[in-house]
């Protein structure tokens, strides 16, 4: 009994499966078959497809790729001649000019002894054109103060031609290239203190600060060694003969726009560099100058120079020393200034002379700056302590013949590589001939910015 | 003239005696790269600008940032220091071609 229920029980349970299974089978239509069967025929005939076609190997993938390498490398070649060519052809082209604008201000304030405490400005535009590779056109305007007047001067405008590597020609108003004070140091932001060596200064100086003619100058390597060399010709200076001025009597004047007397005037310089940071060098310049009214027709000229310059970088001492020395002497013939005592408003009698006197002059300068650079202090680093000593020594028989000297202490503070600050306390004596001598100590500072 | 030949020695001395003290002490310059400047490539011109730079430059005044100016000002500004500062023909090369390809 209990195993025919056994056996029903299984009987109904493998039915009612059955039943189900038989429930979830859908049936699949022809249609639906045939389609199934195309689309897998389909994939089949793509798949061996795909295997026909094989991949490429290895070594192509690898030549193939050389080969764009190569494509390109060359591109680059031909892109890099073309722009060589190009940059050629653009220099060489009439009006493809290369320009820039620079130069420097300054502000600035002098209190000496004896006078009254001024301020001061200036500023100095430079102009420079380059209109090719051997054409350069250089000019710079002095835009300053003098009295109540703003001054506005041409300190240069030369046209310099690049002949070949040893000599480039010049034409124009340029700096004279008589020592290196003015050619190369004068600028504010240059001169490590506010003023100018009594040699080199503007009124009263000894030492030519702007011609007008033609120059030929160079730089020739020696070996290890170089030379460098300035030769020019220029409108004369002009003697003063003390007509309009009576104390400038015997001066020179080298800011001549014309040539008085029609003799030039011709000179040189020389420099040598025995190792890169230390140069000497010496300078003449000879003229014949009319002598006006004196007794002579003309008189000789001749001004004679020496300069050293040595800057070097010193790890020992963590910074950068840098001494300048110059000397200038100045020879002019005897002459006799207002031999018929008449320079003084044609009234006979009432003249200055007549003057006769030797008219050599000399003054200098030697100067020591040292730049900390190399210490790791960030405000210490940009000091510059300063100090100078110049002089100039005139004719006794000069109106104007008071022999001067000077001691400068300078601090300056460069808050970037062309911006100073400069600070500087002058200890002077005036030693007039006869006389008893003056102090003309002077408080002097000075802001200068290079652009 | 008054003690000027007194005071002629007197400034020679001291920039003579300086300038071998300087010399003397053995200070060394900075280390520079001192490439070969046989202007082989613009590459070795800069190298050997960098030195030549570092030595003309610094004689009279501070440098500039080789970033101050671009390529084309470059080329004005070091053709004018050429002219003004005497400097040969192979320094214009190398320190024009230092201060573009460090600009």
């Amino acid at each position: 009994m209990k195993s025919r229920l056994s056996l029903v029980t299984l009987a109904c349970l493998l039915a009612c499966g059955g039943l189900a299974l038989g429930q979830s089978n859908q049936n699949v239509s022809r249609a639906e078959y045939e389609k199934l069967k195309k689309e897998l025929e389909a994939l089949k005939a793509q798949m061996k497809e795909f295997k026909q076609t094989a991949p490429p190997s290895t070594k192509a993938v690898k030549e193939q790729a050389e080969m764009i390498q190569e494509q390109g490398d060359e591109l680059d070649r031909l892109n890099k001649n073309l722009r060589q060519a190009k940059s050629m052809a653009e220099s060489l082209k009439p009006g493809s000019t290369k320009h820039l604008l620079t130069g420097y201000g300054f502000v600035g304030y002098t209190d000496r002894q004896g006078g009254r405490g001024n301020f001061s400005a200036g500023l100095n535009p430079i102009f420079l054109w380059k209109h090719n590779d051997r054409l350069l056109f250089e000019s710079e305007l002095e835009l300053g103060l003098e009295g109540n007047t703003t001054e506005v001067g041409l300190e240069y405008a030369q046209i310099s031609y690049l002949l070949n590597d040893y000599v480039t020609l010049a034409g124009g108003r340029f700096l004279s290239p008589f020592g290196i004070f003015r050619e190369r140091l004068h600028p504010a932001w240059i001169n490590k203190l506010p003023d100018a060596p009594l040699a080199f200064r503007h009124h009263g100086g000894i030492a030519p600060l702007n011609s007008l003619g033609f120059q030929t100058r160079g730089g020739l390597p020696l070996g290890p060694t170089k030379l460098n060399y300035t030769l020019f010709v220029a409108n004369g200076p002009r003697l003063n003969d003390g007509e309009d001025e009576m104390d400038e009597a015997g001066m020179l004047h080298f800011d001549n726009l014309e040539d008085l007397d029609d003799n030039k005037s011709v000179g040189g310089r020389l420099g040598f560099l025995p190792i890169p940071e230390l140069e000497v060098g010496y300078s003449v310049q000879y003229a014949s100058v009319s002598g006006g009214a004196t007794t002579a027709n003309r008189a000789e000229v001749w001004l004679h120079g020496s300069y050293l310059s040595f800057v070097r970088d010193c790890d020992l001492l963590k910074g950068t020393f840098d001494l300048k020395a110059e000397w200038v002497w100045s020879r002019v013939g005897t002459v006799t200034y207002d031999p018929d005592t008449t320079l003084a408003d044609g009234v006979v009698g009432g003249g200055f002379g007549p003057l006769t006197f030797k008219n050599n002059r000399a003054g200098g300068y030697a100067q020591i700056a040292y730049r900390p650079s190399k210490l790791e202090t960030p405000f210490l680093k940009d000091m510059e302590p300063v100090v100078r000593f110049d002089m100039l020594d005139l004719p006794s028989g000069a109106p104007m013949g008071a022999d001067e000297d000077r001691w400068t202490l300078g601090l300056n503070y460069w808050l970037n590589p062309t911006t100073v600050f400069k600070a500087a306390y002058q200890f002077g004596e005036r030693r007039p001939p006869g006389g008893s001598k003056a102090s003309v100590d002077a408080f002097l500072i000075q802001a200068a910015m290079g652009f | 003239m008054k003690n000027i030949k007194k005071r002629i020695a007197c400034m020679t001395a001291v920039a003579g005696f300086a300038s071998l003290a300087l010399l003397a002490t053995g200070c060394q310059t900075t280390g520079k790269s001192s490439a070969s400047s046989d202007a082989a490539g613009s590459a070795s011109l800069a190298a050997g600008g960098a030195q030549l730079w570092s030595q003309n430059c610094q004689r009279c005044h501070n440098f500039r940032s080789p970033s101050t100016y671009s390529d084309a000002q470059w080329d004005v500004a070091v053709h004018h220091m050429r002219v003004r500062g005497n400097l040969t023909a192979q320094e214009h090369r190398s320190i024009a071609e230092f201060l573009k390809s460090a600009n």
